[in-house]
Order: structure tokens, then sequence, then C-alpha cells
């Protein structure tokens, strides 16, 4: 039984983990297939992080963190749009400079507004957000299956989980089935197709990125405000670049990208209870080297040994009518 | 996209002066917004760069870390690769010249320093050259696998300054202090002995080996063979390949000597100027280095003014945040990244205008 | 005005009235005035670069004039996008086709569908599909990824498209580039169709032929301005190629060769793509020494796998290459450069050259290991500069400024830089691709007199070419390539378009290619 419940917990925390990345890997989804590249999801999962904390620890209402959060990584994708789109600048530079720009920041400001070195304050419990009680809990909880189930695995977790959840299928309705995923995906194979078809290039990989923005944005909040309780310091680590190596190996696609997701998370989750615990033979690893797992799982997939993928065709290319 | 020639100085020297009065422009912004007269802080700035003698060896100082980190963007760029690890490689490369100091604790000067060299760049080389294989031999993106190099380097250094390196009854993660014959000579004492008195400053004989190192990178990327093949084939794969250049090599061949020169860094910090190793010694010098590249036009010259630029902005950094308490020492990584974005993605918006004046 | 009145007392379907357009210090377009009768096929010919690309372009509302005004049934318009022109009835099918080719041919053709759901566009897209099928035979699959139709189909889609559209005004852009003379004819007896049904067609080419089969006007650009508007039927290809390049074109050079022992042997050389397919399926041929050697066929049917293959760019699958008796089957192209094999790119900018280097740094590619060009560690940087620089003289390249970048020549000047590169290694065997593809008269003169010298002087040459009649014109003997095999060999002589045609086609493929 201990067992069981040890493997709920860590799926449990799987599905706890796997929330922002999947939030901020759909993303990058949407801006990589309108043919931008999305190296800055870093940037904005840690500027919304602070927006999020800071607004929430000021307001004391985690409604108008996220809100800050969403709105401070959209600014962070307008400024990608402007260079990459509107000024067909290197789209790998741009997202470099947002991603140190967004290293810096937030340093600089808690400490100016909050006189703490790099942190926000603490949020208290109502600052945040909470995690949810499904309905019948209480009935669940009789029996231990039910309970592990229900309140464990389903339940138990904050709001955003559930955006997360929902954000997959609804990516891929969009992607899909609607006329706005159709010129999406169309974009970032031949934009010049899409632009003597009398539509916008600019206009549609602006609104790709606004939404790629939008949902880096819950991604950060969700680390500061759901996860979390409070701003600290390079809060992301990297699961930015996570994200986006997820985003690769899913192929670009939600489903699949959904479940790298879940691997890189369940690695995440795993490595918490690695350290400090005996494997039979290689004996102790040291805590500092499992924490690096989801990084040397990352280079591994990337190298393709699971798998090659192709990218939108037009990728990292700047579009513009010859002038 | 071909682009119109500019005059020299407008293309080396009024542009990127340009993009960093922009980029102090967006920071002043951000110095307002936490409630600081902008002005005031700029000039604190300035002149803790460069106001006396102490100050000016501080900024060579860090300019030494900021030429080496800029060629190690700089050199792979050439060959079209965007090195991001210039702080992992870092990392490695003060690895690499602490075991040579402490493996060596009784050698004298000429033995010691030139291993500790030879390991800095070995090492740094090394950490670049995983993702340089993959990138070579899968097509691994390499700008991530270049970052998640980074992770497990501080990782590894982590690991290995906490429980394997740590001098013994210490308990501060770094290692002892090395013997003084793998100092390398500091240029104040130096002076001092020659009858010239300055300010004390870290500032050591690294800065000049900097010097040789830019001149090296010139050499080999515009005077040798080898340097053409990484141009060529940075500039058009196709035609590489078409003109019997292997690409494979050429990847390899400039993201290891880029992270070679990244482990350099650890010739000005570890034994120029701490003589131990420290957790976290590279302190960002590495993405500095970004900035530094692309300021400096991936030019070995450019790359030279953009890291004094970069060295009188971090000693003055550092004056300003004991100066003004509430702007902290990050404001230098703010302007930072926002010399990357006006010098190398909004590149064109300034380079538009100036083509209408100029060519 | 009084040109315009000549032609029709009607309101012209399109008038030009005095477009302008500059590329920075490239004046693309000089004041150009014409007018399209509305229900005519209408020809705009000129040399590559003249400018007819840009005046397309800027009627489809994709480029804007700097100066000047367009004209749609007599009322003046302007077009900030192709959006504006599709809703005035244009409809253009562009030289590099505007099709993404992960999708089906059903989600190409609603993808500029704005006013209706999904759902109904598809639906109206299929009743296109099949009134198309019905009246003029233009069947397609709807649900075919585009990435797997032949060339011919994929042209099919698009003039679906501009059909879908509305498109009453329909603007073709070198559309015969990628088709087999049957498909051309195909092609032809569908504008007919169109014109008939009271459509106006402007048919942009170079091709003389095509203006004098199928155009009732026919428009000459030369440098960026109209030459001369003339009725078709009244005029001459002989009077329209002086238009052209503004002088009689010289007549081509012909003595038979000598050819001496075999230089190239090629044994059922194989190449497969990354997906599995067979691009190049047991090709085997042999060039002999002062032998030119054509490749005929449509692009895509193996011709750059070949060449990829014998200049070591591409692994064969299987086969055997031989040069001077050697085999060289397992070298790869540093190694083949070094036995004397030159290799003159089908695409100079992709492959050829690089073009933000300088011309110096151009002229060195393929041979900076030469040991000529190298001290033991630095390049003999002078000394490039001064062949380079001897190049720019003996093939009259200009400017002839070594220093220039690359990019800033013109395509006639480029391509005479890359020959000069691989001809003066004085090659054993010489691989061509396109050697005259977007270059202008007088530098197609020149390099097909360079390639015979060169021819003359010994060497073996290997010369692909969609041009059928370059391929005539140069070539000692002619191989016909189709769906990656070579199927049929000719002389110049047996070579009419007819024979050539059907080969291309794939039709009567004579099994032997050429006895060992």
């Amino acid at each position: 039984m201990d067992e069981l419940v040890q493997f709920v917990s860590i799926l449990s925390a799987t599905i706890r983990l796997a929330a922002p990345l999947v939030l901020a890997a759909l993303g990058g989804l949407f801006a990589e297939r309108s043919g931008v590249i999305d190296i800055a999801i870093e940037a904005k999962m840690l500027a919304a992080a602070f927006a999020a904390a800071s607004a929430a620890s000021v307001t004391g209402s985690p409604w108008i963190g996220l809100l800050a959060g969403i709105a401070a990584a959209v600014a962070l994708a307008l400024i990608h749009a402007y260079a990459c789109v509107s000024h067909q600048g290197n789209q790998v530079v741009s997202g470099m400079a947002l991603n140190i720009l967004a290293a810096g920041l937030p340093p600089v400001l808690a400490t100016a507004w909050f006189h703490q070195s790099g942190n926000t304050p603490a949020l208290p419990s109502e600052a945040r957000f909470p995690a949810l009680d499904l309905p019948f809990s209480a009935l669940a909880e009789t029996w231990l299956w039910l309970d592990l189930l229900w309140n464990r695995l389903i339940g138990g977790h904050n709001l955003l989980v559930y955006v997360a959840a929902a954000a997959v299928p609804l990516a891929a309705f969009v992607l899909y089935r609607t006329r706005f995923g159709l010129r999406l995906r169309a974009v970032g194979e031949n934009p010049a197709a899409v632009d003597t078809a009398g539509i916008s290039v600019v206009r549609l990989r602006y609104q790709a990125l606004i939404i790629g923005g939008a949902l880096s944005g819950v991604a950060g909040a969700y680390l500061s405000i759901a996860q979390g309780a409070g701003f600290t310091r390079d809060m992301s680590a990297g699961r930015g670049f996570l994200a986006l190596a997820a985003l690769i190996f899913g192929r670009w696609r939600p489903v699949p990208t959904l479940l790298a997701c879940l691997l890189f998370a369940w690695v995440d989750a795993i490595q918490t209870r690695l350290q400090g615990v005996e494997i039979p033979v290689i004996g102790f690893v040291p805590v500092q080297l499992v924490s690096a797992l989801p990084y040397i799982v990352t280079v591994l997939l990337l190298a393709g040994w699971v798998g090659k993928a192709k990218p939108p065709r037009t990728i990292g290319l700047p579009y513009g009518r010859p002038r | 996209m071909t682009r119109a020639k500019l005059p020299a100085w407008v293309d080396y020297g009024l542009a990127p002066l340009l993009t960093l009065a922009a980029a102090l422009g967006a920071s002043s912004l951000a110095i307002l917004a936490i409630g600081e007269n902008p002005w005031a802080a700029l000039s604190t700035l300035a002149g803790g760069a460069v106001g006396d003698t102490s100050g000016i060896g501080y900024t060579l100082y860090y300019a030494t870390n900021f030429v080496f980190a800029g060629l190690a963007v700089a050199l792979p760029f050439h060959g079209g690769s965007f090195n991001i690890g210039g702080e992992g490689q870092a990392y490695l490369g003060g690895l690499g010249a602490a075991l040579v100091c402490l493996a060596l604790p009784a050698a004298s000067w000429w033995l010691v320093l030139p291993l500790a060299f030879i390991a800095a760049f070995a090492f740094g080389a090394g950490w670049a050259f995983v993702p340089a294989w993959l990138k070579a031999t899968r097509d691994s993106h390499v700008v991530i696998t270049t970052i998640m190099f980074n992770l497990i380097a501080s990782a590894l250094m982590a690991y290995l300054l906490v429980n394997v390196l740590i001098a013994p009854g210490q308990s501060a993660p770094e290692t002892v202090t090395f013997a003084e014959s793998a100092w390398l000579p500091q240029v104040t004492p130096l002076l001092a002995s020659m009858g010239i008195e300055i300010g004390p400053s870290p500032l050591n004989l690294s800065f000049p080996v900097a010097i040789l190192a830019s001149f090296g990178v010139w050499l080999l990327l515009w005077r040798t063979r080898w340097g053409y093949e990484i141009r060529a084939a940075g500039l058009n794969e196709n035609a590489a390949a078409y003109g019997g250049i292997s690409l494979a090599r050429t990847t390899i061949l400039s993201l290891c000597l880029g992270g070679g020169l990244a482990g350099l860094v650890a010739l000005n910090e570890v034994l120029g100027a701490q003589h131990r190793l420290l957790l976290g010694f590279p302190g960002g010098y590495g993405f500095a280095g970004i900035a530094v590249a692309l300021m400096g036009r991936n030019h070995p010259v450019g790359i030279f003014l953009a890291a004094l630029l970069f060295g009188a902005l971090y000693q003055g950094g550092t004056e300003l945040s004991f100066d003004m308490p509430d702007v902290t020492r990050e404001i230098v990584v703010v302007i930072e990244g926002l010399v990357i974005l006006f010098c190398g993605a909004l590149e064109s918006l300034f380079r538009k205008r100036l083509e209408a004046i100029f060519a | 005005m009084g040109m315009w009145d000549c032609m029709t007392l009607e309101t012209p379907a399109v008038a030009f009235v005095g477009i302008d357009k500059r590329f920075g210090a490239v004046h693309a377009n000089r004041d150009i005035s014409l007018t399209l009768a509305k229900g005519s096929i209408h020809g705009l010919i000129g040399e590559n670069g003249a400018g007819k690309s840009t005046l397309a372009n800027i009627l489809y509302g994709y480029l804007s004039p700097d100066r000047g005004e367009i004209r749609i049934d007599g009322q003046p318009r302007r077009f900030s996008n192709p959006s504006e022109a599709i809703a005035a009835g244009i409809g253009m099918v562009h030289q590099h086709f505007m099709l993404v080719e992960t999708f089906t041919v059903l989600e190409n053709l609603i993808l500029g569908d704005g006013s209706r759901s999904l759902r109904e566009a598809k639906a109206s897209a299929l009743a296109t599909l099949a009134r198309l099928a019905k009246d003029h035979d233009l069947g397609v699959d709807p649900e075919a990824v585009v990435a797997t139709l032949p060339v011919g189909l994929r042209q099919r889609v698009e003039i679906i498209k501009a059909l879908h559209r509305g498109a009453q005004i329909l603007i073709l852009d070198e559309p015969t580039a990628v088709l087999t003379p049957a498909e051309a004819e195909g092609l032809f007896t569908l504008l007919r169709a169109l014109k008939a049904e009271g459509r106006t067609v402007l048919l942009v080419t170079h091709k003389l032929k095509e203006i004098m089969a199928i155009t009732d006007h026919v428009t000459v650009l030369r440098q960026g301005a109209v030459v001369g508007t003339v009725e078709t039927r009244s005029s001459s290809p002989a009077e329209l190629a002086e238009l052209m390049i503004g002088r009689k074109p010289s007549p081509p050079r012909r003595e038979l060769s000598a050819p001496g022992g075999a230089v190239l042997e090629v044994r059922n050389l194989r190449v497969t793509g990354g997906d599995g397919r067979t691009l190049l399926r047991d090709a085997s041929l042999s060039v002999h020494a002062g032998e030119i050697v054509g490749i005929a066929g449509v692009a895509g049917n193996g011709q750059s796998e070949l060449l990829g293959a014998l200049a070591g760019l591409l692994r064969p699958g299987g086969g055997k290459v031989a040069l001077l008796g050697q085999d060289i089957t397992r070298l790869d192209g540093r190694e083949r450069r070094g036995l004397g094999i030159g290799h003159i790119p089908e695409d100079r900018l992709r492959d050829g050259m690089i073009a933000d280097m300088s011309a110096t740094e151009t002229g060195l590619l393929g041979r900076q290991h030469e040991p000529r060009f190298n001290r033991p560690l630095l390049l003999r940087r002078g000394f490039v500069l001064e062949t380079v620089t001897g190049w720019m003289r003996d093939y009259d390249i200009r400017p002839p400024d070594p220093g220039r970048a690359s990019a800033s020549f013109s395509g006639g000047n480029q391509q005479k830089l890359v020959c000069a590169r691989e001809m003066e290694r004085k090659p054993a065997l010489l691989l061509v691709g396109q050697p005259t593809r977007g270059v202008d008269i007088g530098a197609i003169e020149f390099i097909h007199d360079r390639l015979l010298r060169l021819r003359d002087a010994g060497a073996a040459i290997l010369l692909v070419s969609v041009e059928l009649d370059e391929i005539r014109a140069l070539s000692d003997r002619i191989l016909v390539m189709a769906g990656g095999s070579i199927v049929g060999e000719l002389s110049p002589q047996e070579a009419s378009d007819r024979t050539l045609g059907l080969l291309m086609a794939g039709m009567e493929a004579k099994p032997g290619t050429e006895a060992a």
C-alpha cells in the first residue's frame, strides 16, 4: 500500500510539474508554428512570475497577479514581434536579448520595490491559487483507491493545472479545426503563399506571438502564485528551455508535446525523490547531479536518438516582400 | 539579403554608439521606474569606471573577461553556430586550471602557468565539444544544448566544490588558495616595482593575453584557409559543401575553439584574481559575451572596444550599487539585454536610417 | 496615348500608365505604359532582369509602384495588397508556386477564403474543382497532399486557385519552365479556352516560341522599359529577338568535335532520397575527352541528383563512377576536385558562391586547398586577388572590382565568375548545371563560347539544362532523363522538340541507354 501511495504521489507531482511546461510549450507552439523561433519562453515565464508575484503581493488577489503576469509576458512577446516580424531581426538573438533582460530586470525591480534582494515577499495563501477540492471528495475519501484517484491524482490541484489540461485540446482545436489555425500552419510553412492569398503575414505572426506570450504568462504566474508563494531569483530554472525542447520533441503538435512535457515533469518528480536514495549498482547519487537529470534528458532527446523532428519549413526566416 | 556598404567609421563606430545610446536610454527608464535619477546614476557609473587609476584597473580587469567571452561567441558565430554556452565553458575552464594548480602545488611558475593555461582552454573546449558534436552529427539545436550544458556545468561544479574539491575544514564551497607560483602577476605590484604607483585592482597579465587572443582570432578567421572555411560554412552551408568543406569539421572546430576561449576567462578570474576556485565564479560573463560579440559586430577589434565598454559598465555598476542601494548590480544585466536587443535584433532599425544618410 | 488606341476601341481590361519602380540602385520598371485588351492573351517578353516579373507583381498588388497608375476596366485602382487585386478579379500563377506543400489541395484552395465558415469554404472549393474538372479537364484529387504531386499538377492547382478566387484577369509568370513540351501544349489549350470565356491573360515569358504560339499581342521590355508593343501575327521571332536584346543575336558557332578517350564512365549509378524514394535509377553513361554530352529533361527528373552524385556531394546508393579509368565512387567532393573535376552548379546563389563574401573569396571557393593559394599556415591572399583580377579581365566581369560583395554583381557576371573559377582549373571533366539560368543574352553567348572552347581544348563536359535550345546548340550527344532514369540517347540532329518531348514525358522510353 505504501508503494501505491508513493506511486500516486509521484504521478500527482508529475502533473503539477508538467502544468507550467505544458502551458509554456503550447505558447511556443503557436509562435513556432507561425514561423517565429521562440527561444524566449524562459524570459516570458520569468517576467510573468515576477509580475504576478508583485501584483498579487500588492493587491492580495491572485487574479490580478495572473493578469499582470500575462501582461508582462505579452509585452515581451510584442518586443520580440516588433524586432523579428516588423523589423525582420534575428529571432534567436532577439530571444536571447529578452532572456538576459528578463534575468536582470526582476532583481533590480524587486530590490527597489520590496527591498528584498531579488525576491518578492512571501505571499499569504489568499493571494495564491489554492488547491481545489473536487465535488464528492469527502465521499471518495472512504475508499483508498478512490481517494487516491479522485482526491490526489485528478483532484487536489490548483486551478491553473486544469487550465493547462484544458489548453491542450483547445490548442489542437484552434490549430486543426479553425480558419485561424489553417492560416497559422500555412504561414510557418510558406509565408509567401499566405501573403499572395491576400492574408497579412505580419498580423498572423503578431497574433501567434501574443497568444504564445499569454500562455507563457500563465505558465510564469503558475510558478510564483500557484506552485510557489512568491518570486525568487531565477525561479524558472531553465523550464522555458525544457518547454521548448518538449515542443521540438513533440514535433510541434499539441498532444505529443503534452506527452513530452509529462516525461520531463516525471523526470523532475523522481529526481527530488532520488536525492539521498541509494540506487542499486550506482550507489548514492549526489543531490547536485540528480538535479541535472532533466537537462541531461533534454540533451539526449534533442540529439534525436528518440526520433527526428521536422520543424515548420520557414521557421527562423524573416519574411518580407522585396523592396 | 545584401546590405549597402557603410563607411567603416559608421559601421564600427557610429552604429554601435547609437545602439548603446538607445540601450542606455531604455535602461534610464528602468532607473526612473525605481525612482532614482537616471542622469545621476549614469554619471556615478561613469565616474566609478574611469574616475581613478583603481577604477580603470578594475574596468580593464572586467574587460579581460569580456574579451574572452566575446570571442567565444564570435568565433562560432562566424561558423554558423550561436554559442550560448560560454558560462559553462568558462566554469569548466576554471576547473581545468584549478586541477593543475592543485595537483602541482610545489612546481614553479613556468611549469604551472602554461599547464594551467592549456588545461583551462582544453576543459572549455571539451565542454563545448559535446554540443558541437551533437550539432555536427545529429543536427541538435545548439542554442538549447549549450544552455543545457551551462545548467549541467553548474550542477557538476556544485557537486565537485561541495563534495570533492572543498578546502578541508571549510564551510564555503571553494578550493584552497593556490601556491603563489600559480598566481598570474597583477599589474599594480608590477608597476610599483618599476616605480609607478597606481590604485589597487586585480588587473593582471591575462589582459595582454586577451589582446593576443583577439589578434589570433583575427588571424585565424581572415588569413588562414581554416578561417576561410569556417566563415564560408557559416555564411552558406550549401556552397561550403559544394566547395569541399566539411560542415561537421568547421562546426566542431569553431565551437571548440570558442569553448576554449571561454575557458580562458578562468585565466583572469581564477589564476589572476581569486587564486582559488569559487562556486559560481563565471558570474554571468559568458552571457555578457553575447552582448559584447554582437556589439562588436563579431570582429576582434569591435569586441575589444565593446569589452572595454562593458568592463566600464560592470565596474561602474558596482560603484553605483554602493552609492544608490536601491540600484542593484543587475542593472548592468538589463543594459546587456538591451544592447543585444538593439545591436543584434533591431539592427536594421538603425541601419536603414544610417544607410539612407551615408550609403 | 496613341499607342493604346490602335489596339482596340473597347475599354482595355488592364491599363498600366507610367509605372515606375526601383529596388535600391536597380531601376526595375521605367515609366511603363501598356494595355491589355479584354478577352485577349497578351505576352510580356524580355531578357532576365528586364522587369517583367516586377510589372506582373505590381498588377497583382504584391509590389507597389513608386509612381504610375493601374486601371482596371478603365477605373484607376491602387492595390496595396494582393487581397485588393484578388477582389478586383486578378489572379496570378507565380513562377515559384505559392503553395503550402504540407497541405492538401483543398486546404490550399481555401487558404485565402475569408468570407465563410471553413465548412462552407470547403464546399465551395469542391464545387469549383468539380466544375473545372468538367469544363476544362482540370481534374485533381482534393485530398492529395501537394508535396506528393508532380510539378505539372502543382501548377494546375495554382491555376485552379486563381480561378476559384474568381480571376477574370490571369497572370502567368514563366509557366512553362517546369513543363514538358506536351504539358505546355495542354496549358496553351486551357489558356485559349479561358480566353474564349472572355478572360484576359497576361503571359510573362522569355521564350519567343510561346509568344508566337499563343499570344494576340506582345510587349517587349528591355532594361525595365517598354521597347515596343506589337500584334503577334504581324511580327516575327527575329524581330522580337532583336527588340529584346537591342541587336541581332550572334549565330551559334558549331563545329564538329573530335572526341578522344573516355574521361568519365558511370555504371548503374543510383541515388535514394531521404524518404526512400529512388531519385536516380541505374544511370549509365560515359563522357569522352573533347565532347559535350547534354542531359535534357524537365527539372526534377534526376538531373540534379546525377550532378550531385558525380561531384561527390551526394552519396550514391549503388553503382560505379570512374574518372580516367580510376574508380572514384568512394571519394568525396574535395578528393574528386583534386583529381580534376570542375563543377558549375545549377543554382549559383545556393551552391556556387557566397553572396556575402567578396568576389575574391567566392573565387577561392572549392579551390582553397590548392597549394598555389596557400603558404604553410596562411593563405596567399595577394596571389588570390591577382588571380581573380585576371579572371575578371579575361571573362569581362563587370564591374571589375574583386573586393565587391559577390551578391552585388548581376546574374550574368556572377555566373561568369563561377565559370572562370571552374574553367580555369583546366578540369579533365567539367560538370555543368543550367549554365545560363537567369543570365542576360550577352553572358549566355559568352558562356556558350567558353564551353565550346574548353571542349575543343580536350575537356570532357557533361551539360545539364532544361533549355532544349541550349542542349541542342552545344551537345555532341544528347541523353534524355525522365523519372530518374536515362530514357534515351539522340544526336543533336535527331533531337526535334517532338522527339525530345516524348522522351521527356517518359513515353516511348528506349530501354537501351548507352551501350557499354
